[in-house]
Parts: structure tokens; sequence; C-alpha cells
């Protein structure tokens, strides 16, 4: 697949699509470096320790219901993790357009976060709840 | 009133009972269970009443999931989905109504995926 231009991804919280809201999409996978450097050795030797992942999505806040603040306001309040889905394009999954699959607890709600004269933008941050970690399904 | 759970194995069984049952459980309890293993949730069926697409479910549709409790609060107060009503009652409850709790099931929905 060519190099692309991201235009049109898909961003499911919870299983809602809220792309149209959604201006910027992160996606972390990342393993611990655990230090098992011995005696005798003479550079640092570093193995890979526990995984960790997190989703950050960048909104354009929307108060109307079904929406932004109503998706994402009572799963800042919850300790199970919801399901956070991101595909390159909104096709469906596929090879060529794997999705990054998290189930994720919602850690940062920031409800407001601008200045005048600005679009009314904020961070959503979620991070892994769920020893599967990230998945990336191609269907 | 409670949510219908099935049992996953002949051990779940034993810990539960046989088949679908009703339970009230708080979303602790719920999802102590539920990372168990012994028990799944038994898939009920919603209606997407916002403009935002649910579970690759257009406005209007409906699709049928197994929603924990807090997924499934998050979505009803969030205005996106409603419980489409009777589609999974327990049967003896159905039957209390008079209702056929299979009949009563809409014909058109699908299953959500990742629920």
């Amino acid at each position: 697949m060519a190099i692309t231009v991201l235009t049109n991804a898909m961003v499911l919280v919870g299983g809602v699509d809220l792309s149209d809201h959604v201006s910027k999409v992160t996606i972390e996978d990342v393993r611990a470096p655990v230090d098992v450097t011995a005696m005798g050795a003479t550079n640092t030797a570093v193995a890979k320790g526990l995984g960790d992942a997190k989703i950050t999505l960048d909104f354009f806040q929307d108060f109307a219901p079904a929406k932004v603040h109503a998706t994402l306001q009572p799963l800042i309040g919850s300790s199970t993790p919801t399901a956070i889905e991101v595909r390159p394009t909104n096709a469906a999954r596929s090879a060529t357009n794997p999705a990054a699959l998290m189930q994720g607890l919602l850690m940062n709600y920031n409800m407001l976060d601008g200045s005048v004269g600005a679009a009314s933008a904020m961070t959503a941050e979620f991070v892994n709840g769920a020893q599967a970690g990230m998945s990336y399904p191609t269907s | 009133m409670g949510r219908l759970y099935r049992a996953t194995s002949e051990k779940a069984e034993a810990v539960y009972e046989p088949g679908e049952f009703e339970r009230d459980w708080t979303v602790e309890q719920e999802n102590d269970a539920l990372a168990s293993g012994l028990v799944e949730i038994v898939p009920r069926t919603y209606k997407v009443v916002g403009d935002s697409r649910v579970y690759e479910t257009a406005p209007g549709d409906t699709f049928e999931a197994g929603l924990r409790i807090e997924q499934e609060k998050a979505l009803v107060d969030g205005g996106h989905v409603a419980l489409v009503e009777d589609a999974k009652k327990p049967k003896a409850a159905a039957a209390d109504e008079g209702v056929d709790a299979e009949a009563a099931a809409p014909k058109s929905t699908r299953k959500a995926k990742g629920a």
C-alpha cells in the first residue's frame, strides 16, 4: 500500500463513531526496557519488559446529545474499560486497513481547553485497561 | 429488573445454573463474573437513537450486543442507543406477561463487532 495522507481515520469510542469530531489520533504500543546488563558486559544490555498501550485523541468539543461530551463524560467516572478502535480510513477492517483496538480507561478528560477565538478543542487520553493490550485486527 | 447471563461451560453451569439466568448484579459483581470466564452476557437488542453510528450501525437501525452494565449505561445516558424492550426477556417473565419472547425479537438486527 502506498504512503497515505491521513484524512479520514475512523475513531470508535465504546462503539460510537466520533470520527467527525477528531482532529488527531496518536496510538502508542510500547514495551518497558529492562536492564539486563551483567558483569563483563561492555555495553548495556536491554530486554523487553511489560507492554503498555495508550491512545490519545484530540477532539473538537460538542455538547449536543450523543456527541463528544455525552460519550466521554460517563467514561471518566467509570472503572470499566471500554473499547477504543482506530482505523486508518473509515472502510471495513482489512489487511490494508488494520484497526488498532484496545480496551481503554479514560484517564484525562479536559472538558474545555481553549483560548478566546479558538475552536473548542480538547484531548482525551485512554490507557490500556486489559491484559490483551493493543491488538491489530484485520477482520 | 435483572439482566440475562449464560454459563459458558458445564463447570460454570454447576456454579450458576444451566441455560440463561437472570441476575441483578452490580457493576463490580458483573465485572468479576465476566472476568472469571464462567459467564457471558446474553446479547440484547439496541436501537441507535442518536445521530452517530454505534457499533457500525446507522442511526435508526438496531444491533445486537452483549454490553456490560456500564457500557450500556454510558450509551443510553449519552443519548446514543435505546434498549429494544422485550427482545430478550427471560422466558418465565415473558410467559407471565403473555408475550412470546421469540416473536417479539426484532427481525433485522445485526451482531455488533467488538462488543
